[in-house]
């Protein structure tokens, strides 16, 4: 580090040579081996211990209820090949896109408007901070009453758990951003719209991604609950069409333990995609940052 | 020949210069007194001098004195309890491209490469022309940044980050250039590095420049003339005109002139440093 600075600084031009790489190839390999290793022995461990009544003599608590990893693979097979269950897979999406999308779109100015105009934060934040603390599947009844249709009343509640999210990262993000930042464009003869849309919104977009990346997790924990709780969507009593949360209800309802792990474990991945989804689109956004 | 040399035998540039030198400021009786519910901090107190156009005045005290103030006060992000600051003979009410300052530590957006940052106020300002493009390409060459065009500010090192800075500062042409100990930070060297580079571009430009600093042999190097601050609520406590010969190189620091004058500021600065300490105590 400190030969790479004396020798950028005395020549004035340094070779690419003195830059600080990181051996990014190497430690993403070892990174993805060492995943893989982590996944075989936690499908190890799980097999060990829903078998364990066989092998051991007595179940193991809570780990033997659990079906085999075998039995959900086959559940799963069969599954594939069903409609029904990828119209699951589809409908949640739906749902999580719908309601994240709103909580961006509505969420991020809000945040932004509070950021930069003290009235409107002195209104609007404590109303903000009061239902902030209640979850979003408190909101579920009055949902249900207050939205047309069903699948409304769902797409709310997912709204509802991204929301507050996207609304204390756009603001925080604004708060943070250096006021010596604003005199120097305001010194060099920036407009205000300038300053807003190439400044602040420049500013703010790592604490925006953040908040989509925590956000999105919280959708899913959301849609799931929700359509457990208000039966997957209208007019539909099968696991067709109902989403991934009522697929997993509708599982234990009718008796099928594999089945509802194959949805547990549907939701993860789900989880996983629409995370990794985000952080591509973040380290595109935010090469600056990862200069650091 | 050293990279310094090199830079020195450079041909002087009429790019991003005022035409006269103009960018005199005058302080005229400023208080400035900051008020945090019953607390009242009186920072600045009946403060006077002048900022000669054309000339290098630097401004040096103890610490935490309110030297970074009265800089904002120059810039026009605040405005003072009383008293006014004039440039040119006009009251600052404002921030202005006339008077642009350099902070202590890196102000670059984060978000922009070097090209980017240096074009940063024409841009702003739609006044990005082919004319102005060259000014910025000039101004990338001459800080010696033409292999980091590209790059972001945080893969820049600390000495590339102020040449970066200097640019995009320079480019705008401002009459006055204030920079707030503008190269705190740096490792001794590069600080060396910095400030002959410093001596060298202002000695072309003659660009009235208001730098402030609390280390005696940068002020010494650099200053026309020295105002020596007091303790806080501060003022100016002494004038001190550096007549030594230009163009200076760091070297001559060590003469039997430079030597009184370091003496005559330190003994100044001793004495109210050491008031500042007794004021801390309890």
């Amino acid at each position: 580090m400190v030969a790479h600075a004396t020798a950028t600084d005395a020549v004035g031009r340094a070779s690419k040579l003195v830059w600080p790489q990181r051996p990014r190839a190497w430690s993403a390999g070892r990174a993805q081996r060492r995943a893989v290793v982590a996944y075989v022995v936690a499908l190890l461990i799980w097999q060990l211990g829903s078998t364990s009544p066989r092998w051991l003599g007595y179940p193991l608590p809570w780990i033997s209820h659990v079906p085999t990893p075998g039995s959900v693979a086959v559940a799963w097979a069969r599954l594939v090949s069903d409609p029904g269950y990828w119209r699951s897979w589809g409908a949640s999406f739906v749902r999580v896109l719908v309601g994240f999308s709103a909580a961006v779109v509505t969420g991020v100015p809000l945040g932004l408007l509070m950021a930069l105009s003290r009235p409107v934060r002195a209104v609007v934040f404590p109303v903000f901070e009061l239902l902030r603390p209640i979850p979003p599947l408190a909101w579920v009844p009055a949902a249900i009453i207050f939205w047309p249709t069903q699948e409304l009343s769902i797409d709310f509640v997912i709204f509802i758990g991204a929301f507050y999210t996207m609304v204390l990262n756009a603001l925080g993000g604004a708060d943070g951003i250096d006021p010596r930042l604003i005199q120097v464009a305001r010194s060099m003869g920036a407009s205000r719209w300038n300053i807003f849309h190439r400044l602040v919104l420049r500013a703010v977009v790592p604490s925006i991604l953040v908040g989509m990346e925590v956000g999105i997790g919280i959708t899913w924990e959301v849609v799931v609950a929700a359509e457990m709780i208000s039966g997957g969507g209208s007019g539909t009593s099968t696991a067709s069409g109902g989403g991934l949360g009522f697929f997993i209800w509708n599982s234990y309802v009718g008796g099928s333990y594999p089945q509802i792990v194959v949805g547990m474990a549907s939701i993860g991945i789900a989880g996983f995609l629409s995370s990794a989804a985000l952080r591509l689109a973040a380290a595109r956004f935010t090469r600056w940052t990862a200069a650091r | 020949m050293t990279v310094l040399e090199r830079y020195a035998n450079r041909a002087p540039d009429s790019i991003a210069q005022p035409p006269a030198p103009s960018g005199g400021i005058e302080v005229r009786r400023v208080d400035k007194t900051y008020r945090t519910g019953t607390e009242v901090r009186e920072v600045v107190k009946d403060c006077s001098f002048h900022v000669e156009p054309g000339k290098i005045t630097v401004m040096i005290g103890p610490s935490g004195v309110g030297k970074s103030t009265l800089i904002r006060l120059m810039a026009g992000f605040e405005r003072p309890t009383r008293g006014e600051v004039l440039v040119d003979g006009k009251p600052v009410v404002g921030p202005g491209r006339d008077r642009l300052v350099m902070f202590q530590e890196t102000s670059l957006f984060p978000w922009l490469t070097t090209r980017e940052n240096i074009a940063y106020g024409p841009k702003a300002r739609a006044e990005y022309t082919h004319e102005a493009r060259r000014a910025c390409e000039h101004l990338t060459t001459r800080m010696g940044l033409e292999g980091f065009r590209g790059s972001f500010p945080a893969q820049l090192s600390g000495g590339m980050q102020r040449r970066t800075e200097l640019a995009r500062a320079l480019v705008n042409a401002p009459s006055v250039l204030i920079l707030d100990e503008p190269f705190r930070g740096l490792d001794s060297m590069t600080k060396r590095l910095m400030l002959e580079y410093y001596a060298t571009l202002s000695e072309e430009s003659q660009r009235t420049t208001f730098f402030v600093t609390t280390d005696v042999d940068e002020a010494l190097f650099l200053a026309d003339r020295m105002l020596v601050m007091t303790n806080i609520p501060t003022r100016v406590r002494a004038t001190v005109d550096v007549d030594l010969p230009r163009p200076r190189r760091l070297a001559a620091l060590l003469d039997d002139r430079a030597n009184d004058l370091k003496a005559e500021v330190l003994a100044l600065l001793h004495d109210e440093a050491a008031k500042s300490f007794a004021a801390k105590e309890p």
